[in-house]
């Protein structure tokens, strides 16, 4: 491995550990990623300056607010960097439950940001998923779909998603994790087309 | 070609961030140019970025961001922790129950306002002024200390914060500012004393007439006009919330003495109106005092001292807008060997601990002391000619004792994994990473 390749890995050791969320210090980076502490200290400082890696409210690293430019930038939805957070934490404390923004390749849903419910705590988020049919979105419409493998009356993954905006890449929507009894799921699709709408708004400068 | 970065880690970081928003292909020679890179370091270190798929090829001499630089975007954005899981499936239960009845939270449209900021770019080592009303309270010395975290993660990048505290009085507050000014700053930070202070709005839009970016955090001035962004919280959450938990916790009635912040500053009369709607929605709940306090532990035991002689029996609820006052009046009932009544409040650790160990019935909203890291990071944004929002809310939690949500108040923490028993009385828990840095103190 040449140092270009090395610095690479390194950079990617160092980006995939908010991942487990609890790694809290740079010792424990350091042990994660089996990177020496003085190199693991310099570079989570200047990440964490940097905005690509951050620290929750308790304490554990995660994606920062730059990497999270990055990531959407990369599909070709950077303009909704900025809104996602406050439309993301409306929703679920609106709801209750997870919101999410993801993008939707083939039958593949990248997850991206969301924020976690506390009615949907019951498993983690995953970074992606297969989709139990291939999803035909288009805007103006909500669409339930389960994510991973479905039991029977399991209820718990389903979710439904709003598209947001679309690009050579895939498409970009905004989802929610619907409740367990089915007769509350329409009060929080409503608030998914409101976030939709807020999604859809043209930027105002 | 000067090769300016330290180490290949922050070239890759310099790399994928100069990338817009729709993911347009680059030319090689830009971004070695960009990340003033060598040209052997920077194609080695570009093909190295493709190998391990952060970079696509676009077309012959152009790349893009890859597939694995969409990972970026995955990640928590809060997380409500602490609630184990057979309390989740308790209140998951109930919850649903309330669903459909579950009030739409107001929406703030301005938070999704953004500002384009290419007028303000500058190249580093940047240099900041930041005019903070005072360090008159913990949670002011609270959040200086995260600042002073921003600050110690940019000292490889030679990042200067001039810090000035005005004592609480604005005509110090706008001589301060002069001096920053005079001093030389790229942008000014200002925590504003009052809202009312039109000498201070004016000045302040003289300066960004000039050119000068300015953010404002927590306080903002009289007129916003001269503001590039605000960083602050929800006031409205934290005084709506807590009056309908307390209003739901006393079943809709009782007697409630109200004891609110500083007179006069934008947080403190936010918070109070949205207590109050909430509050009427209730009409057997009787609003027996409303008081102004200095956010200090003395003046809310004060007020319950001037309470307790004026109406003689305690009240069922003392709503305040920060536990630092709060905490006063808990101890002043505690002294005085009377059983606390359901309070509202929190930032403050000791409001936890004494909550808690006298198994007080509270709900507590931190405003968020990591506001200031958050408003050194926008005011670098602005500097760095990137797009900021025009006002930024930095989350704020619910956090709730066992066994005391209400209907339509859940816990996004529990008070007992919230509170910090290895830590002093007047630690501020909403701080952020700066918490349990050691050595950076206001």
């Amino acid at each position: 491995m040449n140092p270009h390749e090395k610095a690479v890995d390194v950079f990617e050791r160092l980006m995939a550990s908010p991942l487990s969320g609890t790694i809290r210090s740079a010792s424990q980076l350091a042990q994660s990623t089996q990177i020496p502490g003085s190199t693991v200290h310099r570079h989570a400082a200047f990440l964490e300056s940097e905005g690509m890696l951050g620290k929750g409210p308790d304490g554990a690293f995660r994606h920062g607010s730059a990497a999270s430019r990055i990531g959407l930038s990369a599909m070709g939805f950077g303009d909704h960097a900025l809104r996602v957070e406050p439309i993301l934490l409306w929703l679920r404390q609106s709801s209750r439950q997870t919101s999410f923004l993801a993008v939707i390749q083939g039958r593949t849903l990248l997850m991206g940001p969301h924020s976690n419910g506390r009615n949907s705590q019951n498993f983690s988020i995953r970074s992606s998923y297969d989709l139990d049919h291939c999803p035909d979105i288009s805007y103006g419409s909500d669409n339930r779909f389960y994510l991973g493998e479905r039991t029977e009356n399991d209820r718990q993954r389903l979710v439904s998603l709003a598209c947001v905006a679309r690009s050579k890449t895939g498409v970009c929507v905004v989802g929610i994790f619907l409740p367990s009894a089915p007769e509350n799921c329409a009060t929080t699709e409503n608030l998914l087309r409101s976030a939709q709408e807020r999604f859809l708004q043209p930027a105002n400068q | 070609m000067v090769d300016k970065m330290r180490s290949n880690i922050q070239r890759i970081s310099a790399v994928l961030k100069g990338f817009d928003s729709l993911n347009t292909p680059r030319s090689t020679h830009a971004i070695i140019s960009d990340v003033s890179m060598s040209r052997s370091t920077g194609f080695a270190l570009l093909r190295a970025l493709v190998v391990g798929g952060w970079l696509e090829r676009a077309n012959h001499g152009f790349l893009r961001l890859g597939p694995k630089a969409f990972g970026l975007a995955f990640g928590s954005l809060d997380l409500p922790q602490g609630l184990g899981q057979s309390s989740w499936l308790v209140a998951t239960a109930r919850s649903n129950r309330n669903q459909a009845q579950l009030p739409e939270l107001e929406w703030d449209p301005t938070l999704i306002e953004t500002v384009q900021t290419e007028q303000f770019q500058k190249p580093g080592p940047h240099r900041i002024g930041f005019s903070n009303a005072s360090l008159s309270n913990v949670w002011r010395r609270a959040m200086m200390q995260s600042v002073k975290y921003a600050r110690y993660l940019r000292e490889r990048q030679h990042l200067k914060i001039t810090f000035r505290h005005a004592q609480d009085d604005p005509a110090v507050q706008i001589s301060q500012i002069k001096e920053l000014v005079k001093g030389g700053i790229d942008i000014l930070m200002v925590s504003a004393i009052t809202t009312h202070d039109a000498d201070l709005s004016d000045y302040l839009a003289e300066l960004a007439a000039g050119g000068l970016p300015i953010v404002a955090v927590d306080r903002r001035p009289k007129n916003p006009v001269s503001l590039v962004s605000f960083i602050t919280a929800s006031d409205r959450r934290i005084g709506r919330i807590s009056a309908l938990w307390m209003a739901e916790h006393l079943k809709g009635k009782g007697r409630i003495w109200m004891l609110s912040g500083r007179q006069g500053t934008s947080p403190a009369m936010r918070r109070q109106q949205e207590a109050l709607a909430a509050f009427a929605e209730f009409p057997s709940l009787l609003i027996e005092s409303i008081s102004a306090t200095n956010w200090t532990p003395e003046s809310g035991g004060n007020v319950i001292n001037d309470c307790l002689q004026k109406y003689g029996n305690p009240p069922d609820g003392v709503w305040c807008d920060s536990g630092l006052q709060g905490v006063g009046s808990m101890q002043r009932f505690f002294e005085l060997g009377i059983k606390i009544p359901a309070h509202t409040g929190g930032d403050l650790n000791e409001m936890y601990r004494l909550g808690l160990q006298q198994k007080v019935p509270f709900v507590a909203l931190d405003y968020p002391a990591s506001m200031g890291a958050r408003s050194v990071e926008i005011a670098l944004d602005i500097l760095g000619g990137r797009p900021v929002p025009r006002r930024v809310e930095v989350p704020v939690q619910i956090v709730l004792p066992r066994g005391f949500e209400t209907e339509n108040v859940k816990a996004d923490r529990w008070a007992e994994t919230h509170v910090a028993w290895d830590m002093p009385n007047d630690t501020i828990l909403s701080q952020g990473p700066s918490l349990r840095r050691i050595g950076v103190r206001a």
